[in-house]
């Protein structure tokens, strides 16, 4: 887990704030924009990966997979 | 009440403000909000929102606008019976709340919306279940920006759940002291190392943290790189945060008075006595709202909010609030509202010009008072004169339902065990005598196999 963290840190050096824009009220924060940035590329991709497991393990089942992604925000409990 | 009179706390946000005129609550939408609110009502996703219930719907009105220069239009929103502030919430409360704003940025940005901002304050309680009451947070989505109230998500809810699971539940109240949420360099330096080990907590509170160190006054060129995040990217990083959410738990073991209710001095007759006696005297005022002072669990509080009369059951412990919430919730019930309240400290007025966030008896009294075992903790225990707290009942409503303990109580033994006896004044008659002057006694009854009363009172 140090390793990620260092990682990201290490990742932060070589990235710079992207333009904010103007309209915004509040204030985002500059390293927390910056993080954000690494941290959504990466669980994005894993989303992207995830999905095409999914869709193989689907297949190779020949079943319907289970919609995990969308049942606890989306319901209604 | 004054005419358009703006509400304290709606200022931060451009996008238009809450204002009352006659005691009716409207909020004015500014022209520079337009784009926004049309895509809100046209995408679809207020539609959606409302009928899930996790927006406060709204109706547009031909009410005058408070500012006309800068005004859109005018909605009058569906109105709650009580406004209660994140460090008045349990965990569960909290964590709901939490998991509701990003359940409602997932719905957004499916519908090319986003939220652009995540404040704690945004959610209130209603019938047991979050609802976000802040129409203006949705912005049209920028297509390749990052989620502008992120930082604010992790200081106003993740920090704070994350302290409460894993340092102590006590520190919900740094939300009291910290209005726009816990810094999240204090949240990292308070937690334990372990936290570092669970990677979302690792990713969006202490890397977090320390990306904010490395940034914190730097000189931002205007030549820097364009990187953009995708939607996907978007929708993973709310999956994260969602997912280390839900992972945040926490048990009501060893606080004061979780298990109260065991370990109790009534008999069996005793505590069926007292209900019947208090669902009596509510039935008797029939009051339009009530606190339960002191709720513990909230036995006696739902005699008042199963009778469909708005509750609020306050009670110091977060251990016996947590237990009271999670039984709204799983009894679906409606009309309670559990709050986390120290009576000997209740919230202030607080935030900018100290009116931004408004104390309780700021924001609206009850017209019924229950202070049930409450007087012997507040008079003996925190030497409260029983003169001030007459005073102080009689301002927070009409009607006072108040059981006396006697020192004859094993209860009251215990708490004067310890420490010397300076309260000749705490009997029946002395109390009898400091509340009458400002209550008119209507009842006065001893619950059956014990040494207690129970009163029912009126404010002079």
């Amino acid at each position: 887990m140090q390793i990620f963290s260092i990682a990201i840190i290490a990742a932060l050096g070589g990235l710079q704030a992207p333009p904010i824009k103007e309209a915004l009220y509040l204030d985002p924060g500059s390293g927390s924009f910056i993080l954000q940035l690494i941290v959504a590329s990466v669980v994005g991709g894993l989303v992207i990966f995830r999905g095409y497991i999914a869709r193989l393990f689907s297949f190779l089942r020949k079943s319907k997979p289970e919609n995990e992604d969308q049942e606890p925000i989306d319901n209604d409990e | 009440m004054t005419s358009n009179q703006p509400i304290a706390a709606s200022f931060r946000d451009p996008s238009g403000f809450l204002f009352t005129h006659q005691g009716v609550l409207y909020r004015q939408i500014n022209q520079s909000y337009q784009a926004n609110y049309d895509c809100l009502m046209e995408s679809g996703l207020y539609e959606k929102l409302v009928k899930k219930g996790l927006l406060v719907p709204h109706s547009e009105v031909n009410q005058p606008p408070a500012q006309p220069d800068t005004a859109y239009k005018v909605i009058q929103p569906e109105r709650l019976d009580f406004i209660s502030y994140p460090y008045e919430w349990c965990f569960s409360q909290l964590k709901d709340a939490a998991l509701l704003t990003l359940r409602i940025q997932k719905l957004a940005l499916e519908a090319g919306m986003s939220l652009k901002d995540s404040s704690a304050y945004n959610i209130q309680f209603r019938d047991g279940k979050p609802v976000l009451i802040d129409t203006l947070s949705f912005e049209v989505y920028p297509q390749g920006q990052p989620w502008v109230a992120y930082r604010q998500f992790c200081q106003h809810f993740l920090a704070p759940l994350a302290l409460m699971a894993y340092t102590d539940v006590r520190l919900s109240q740094l939300l009291r002291v910290y209005i726009d949420g816990v810094p999240l360099d204090l949240a990292a330096g308070l937690l334990p190392g372990r936290t570092r080990l669970n990677l979302g907590l690792l990713t969006h509170i202490h890397t977090h943290a320390a990306a904010q160190k490395r940034y914190a006054g730097r000189e931002i060129s205007k030549e820097q790189i364009k990187r953009t995040v995708s939607k996907t990217a978007l929708l993973g990083l709310i999956e994260s945060l969602k997912s280390t959410v839900r992972k945040l738990t926490w048990k009501p073991v060893g606080t004061d008075w979780a298990d109260y209710y065991q370990d109790t001095n009534y008999s069996e007759q005793a505590r069926q006595h007292k209900l019947s006696l208090v669902g009596a005297f509510i039935e008797r005022i029939q009051p339009k709202s009530l606190w339960d002072l002191g709720a513990n669990l909230g036995l006696y509080s739902r005699l008042a909010s199963q009778r469909g009369i708005p509750t609020i059951a306050f009670d110091i412990d977060p251990g016996a609030v947590e237990q009271n919430y999670l039984q709204v919730k799983e009894e679906k019930e409606s009309n309670l509202l559990p709050l986390v309240l120290d009576l000997t400290n209740p919230s202030p007025d607080l935030g900018w010009d100290n009116r931004e966030r408004l104390s309780l008896v700021g924001r609206g009294t009850p017209e019924a008072v229950m202070a049930l075992a409450l007087v012997h903790h507040l008079a003996i225990a925190n030497n409260v004169p029983l003169p001030m707290l007459a005073e102080y009942f009689s301002r927070l409503g009409r009607y006072l339902i108040v059981e006396f303990v006697p020192k004859s109580d094993s209860q009251v033994k215990r708490l004067l065990a310890t420490r010397e006896d300076i309260f000749p004044d705490y009997a029946f008659e002395p109390f009898e005598a400091i509340f009458g002057e400002r209550f008119k006694i209507l009842a006065a009854e001893q619950i059956e196999d014990s040494e207690r009363k129970l009163y029912l009172m009126e404010r002079l």
